[in-house]
């Protein structure tokens, strides 16, 4: 018991980020991305999930891993659009761990696992925000956040519900000192042309690829104006769909962008102190179709 | 100097059982990262423990102890090396496994796992079907078939369409080792049937073996209680009983979790204790009704002879899977040492206990069921009389005024409570490593879920399906009211067994708290503390023996 205690005692006190720490967490096929601040606030973008949900990725494979990292509180938890990819695996983060935020683009979708996740923010009186890019510039322990999209009252574009609510994801920007990433959700063209139109500065080190690499994402204006020198692809190995799309990562190859896969690549951490930034991957084994 | 030092240490410090269990269990741990070749490594052990034997003949004991250490490490280092880097044979399925659609022939060599959406079978797969031809093929399949209502048996033939792949880990640090996890079992090949791919059982089975024929008693037993209850009893019957963990619905297993009780519901040597020490007691009883065998045998060597009985139907019918396996042998140890006159020494039994599990099973070691089997079982013998021996003892006048029954039972709750607590006190860093999860309401909640879920479901459900046999007999020629009513116990049983804690009991503050898993530096560091203080006893309490008359 005296250990248990030593130990929390001495993860809380001593394991900090010296900066900004970003890690792409290998949820399979799905997102999901820790953000630990300069002095140790965190944020939980999305939890992966699959679609037939009798696999828990956030109990299986975030919790550990957010545990792993000395971590038992989320300040902010962000979803950035409801599809089962991206929030099945938060209920189990938002039922067990203490969260003090919950940001989200307000879309709710008629699935009793939402309405779970949902009953649970509820329940532990969690502070939820809805966002879009009328909301003003925040600043977390000296990372801006700058919300770009979806606009206020935009009902989305595309063909079928799925699109749309791709096209409404959360697309956030961070910045600390001269380095800045930035999570596109699973935005499609239409929502990427309406992005460039903004005329806002969408430039970012580091990209984490519109919708898993999707051939219907990154297109050409968007990745130069975006102007990445790290992708980031969060994809399951022996995705059924293929992804990443082999035409995306020639458009971002011949852009002179290095592209970092979940499946190939492991969990990816990014460490910046706001002027250099160091890439790390958990795993170098694996390569294109391997099986 | 090296070899006097040694002598001087086995000499002084430990007992041969304990020198062989922890060279063994080293050589395991450092088999985990060394993979040496299997072959050479077989020499060098047969040299050594040559050597060992030789030096033994020649009374040279550091040698002898020297060589046989030495040798031993090594047959632990080989012993995982088995599982973690196999040399696979061409016909081996490992090497089928590209993602093509394959058409393949074997059968169950295990009882299939039955989940909510999903069947696991287990297949050893003996042929694969090419251009209508087949060819031989050899090796483990887990094979996951997609919503299927029918039961298997084992050795059922089936054949089958499906893409073989190799297992993979998530990438992230810390996260379940799946890979590794399988290959303890066996097994380096997963498949997928869907139910447009479909599955055919063939007509004849393998074998008609009794490993058949229980499996065969399983899924009587599994229907009853599939037909007498209805969800969630049946699924909670099925774990406690049949060892069916995964048919427990998540908000089950949750409140098991939370209040610390999870423990209950995989079979382990504490179910497997219970049923032991329920029969044992029941058989004491029995036969001390009988002068003669009062007078010509020793009763409670032979209620523990015959309590093996019910701890063996018990684990055949829960099973026998691996961690039924190891409670099974843990508890036949115990009984062993009680048969042997040596109840007194538990660290020896438990010590005896591991080492044979070991011996079969070499990956036990880091499974969180057998570290926690074992290190609950040292804590309780270690902690319990220490902390018993604390407190106040009532006068023995006053506690004679109390009649005999009182005297006892009200005891046994606060001796349940310090065994309990011992227990949680020693598994802490353990579970905290595998689990991330403690709980504080465990204490109490436990005092309440383990006598029930132990004595009243198991054993109860235990005796009523001892008694299906005769349950169709009774209905055609007996009308023995014993039997109704006991059977009639087992249903009530089965409808008392959804466990529903109370909201109000879930919602109590800090009844549970995630705790960020140590670092495994830490942890060996505590485990070895353990290991001091358990040390320090046994060898305070052999100085203190020898040195009263």
């Amino acid at each position: 018991m005296i250990l248990l205690v030593a130990n929390s005692f001495y993860h809380h006190s001593h394991v900090k980020p010296p900066a900004l720490l970003v890690t792409f967490i290998d949820v399979g096929q799905g997102d999901s991305a820790l953000i630990r601040f300069p002095k140790g606030k965190t944020m939980l973008i999305d939890g992966g999930g699959f679609p037939n949900g009798d696999f828990d990725t956030g109990k299986n494979i975030v919790a550990p891993f957010v545990l792993r990292q000395g971590i038992w509180r989320i300040d902010y938890l962000v979803l950035t659009h409801p599809h089962p990819d991206h929030y099945y695996g938060l209920r189990y983060i938002a039922k067990n761990f203490s969260i003090k935020e919950f940001w989200t683009n307000g879309d709710t979708v008629d699935d009793p696992y939402f309405l779970e996740l949902e009953k649970i923010l509820t329940k532990r009186k969690v502070v939820i925000r809805r966002l879009s890019n009328g909301s003003p510039r925040m600043l977390i322990q000296g990372v801006s956040i700058n919300i770009l999209h979806p606009p206020p009252g935009y009902s989305g574009s595309g063909q079928g519900v799925d699109a749309r609510l791709n096209n409404k994801s959360l697309v956030i920007k961070f910045s600390y000192g001269n380095i800045r990433f930035l999570f596109s959700g699973d935005i499609g063209v239409d929502a990427e042309k309406m992005l460039l139109s903004t005329g806002e500065d969408l430039s970012a080190d580091v990209l984490k690829t519109p919708h898993h690499g999707s051939a219907t994402s990154s297109s050409i204006p968007f990745i130069n104006s975006v102007g990445p020198r790290a992708a980031i692809c969060s994809v399951g190995f022996r995705n059924p769909f293929n992804l990443p799309h082999p035409s995306v990562l020639e458009r971002f190859q011949k852009k002179g962008c290095t592209v970092y896969r979940t499946d190939l690549n492991g969990a990816i951490a990014i460490a910046t102190d706001g002027k250099k930034m160091q890439v790390q991957c958990l795993r170098q084994d694996r390569k294109p179709g391997d099986f | 100097m090296f070899l006097l030092v040694f002598k001087n240490f086995s000499r002084n410090f430990l007992s041969p059982l304990f020198t062989l269990l922890s060279t063994y269990m080293a050589g395991l741990v450092v088999g985990l990262f060394w993979h040496p070749q299997l072959t050479n490594t077989f020499i060098i052990v047969c040299f050594f423990l040559v050597l060992g034997v030789y030096a033994l003949l020649k009374k040279r004991p550091g040698l002898s102890g020297l060589a046989l250490f030495l040798g031993l490490f090594l047959v632990g280092v080989l012993s995982l090396t088995h599982y973690l880097r196999p040399d696979f044979p061409a016909h081996h399925v490992y090497c089928w496994a590209q993602n093509r659609p394959l058409t393949m022939e074997g059968f169950l060599y295990r009882p299939a796992e039955y989940l909510p959406q999903k069947t696991r079978l287990y297949v050893r797969a003996q042929w694969i079907v090419i251009s209508k031809k087949k060819y031989p093929i050899a090796g483990n399949i887990l094979l996951t078939i997609e919503d299927v209502q029918e039961s298997f048996l084992v050795y059922d033939r089936i054949i089958f369409s499906t893409r073989l792949r190799k297992p993979h880990n998530f990438g992230n640090p810390g996260g379940f080792d799946q890979v590794r996890w399988l290959a303890f079992q066996d097994i380096y090949v997963t498949g997928y049937v869907s139910k447009e791919q479909g599955l055919v059982r063939l007509g004849v089975p393998q074998s008609r073996s009794w490993l058949r024929k229980i499996d065969a008693f399983r899924s009587t037993i599994r229907e009853i209680i599939d037909s007498s209850t209805s969800p969630p009893a049946n699924s909670f019957l099925r774990a406690l009983l049949l060892g069916e963990q995964g048919v427990v619905s998540d908000e089950i297993n949750e409140s098991f979790i939370r209040t610390g009780t999870a423990h209950v519901l995989a079979i382990s040597g504490l179910n497997i204790g219970i049923v032991a020490a329920f029969f044992y007691f029941l058989f004491c009883r029995l036969l001390g009704f009988s002068e003669f065998l009062l007078l010509k045998a020793n009763v409670p060597k032979l209620a523990a002879t015959l309590s093996v009985l019910p701890v063996l139907f018990y684990s055949l019918i829960a099973g026998a899977g691996v961690s039924v396996q190891r409670a099974f042998i843990m508890t036949v140890a115990y009984i062993a040492a009680l048969l042997f006159n040596r109840e007194r020494n538990l660290y020896h039994a438990t010590a005896l206990a591991a080492l044979v599990i070991l011996v079969i099973q070499p990956p036990a070691l880091f499974g969180a069921s057998l570290q926690l089997s074992f290190v609950s079982v040292l804590g309780i013998v270690f902690f319990a009389p220490k902390i018993l021996s604390l407190l106040p003892q009532q006068d023995k006048l006053l506690q004679k005024l109390d009649p005999p029954w009182w005297r006892k039972l009200k005891h046994q709750p606060f001796i349940f409570l310090v065994v309990t607590f011992s227990a949680m006190l020693a598994t802490a860093p353990l579970v905290a490593y595998h689990f991330s999860l403690f709980s504080l309401s465990g204490l109490v909640a436990n005092l309440l879920i383990v006598p029930l879920a132990g004595f009243l479901i198991v054993v109860m459900g235990l005796i009523g399906v001892l008694l299906i046999p005769f349950s169709s007999l009774n209905r055609c020629f007996i009308n023995s009211r014993l039997l109704l009513g006991l059977f009639f116990i087992f249903r009530a049983s089965c409808r008392i067994s959804p466990l529903k804690l109370p909201p109000s009991w879930q919602a109590f503050p800090g009844r549970v708290f995630l705790s960020p898993p140590p670092h495994s530096s830490r942890c060996f560091f505590s485990i070895s503390l353990l290991s001091l203080f358990f040390a320090g006893n046994f060898i305070a309490g052999r100085k203190r023996s020898s040195l009263s008359p």
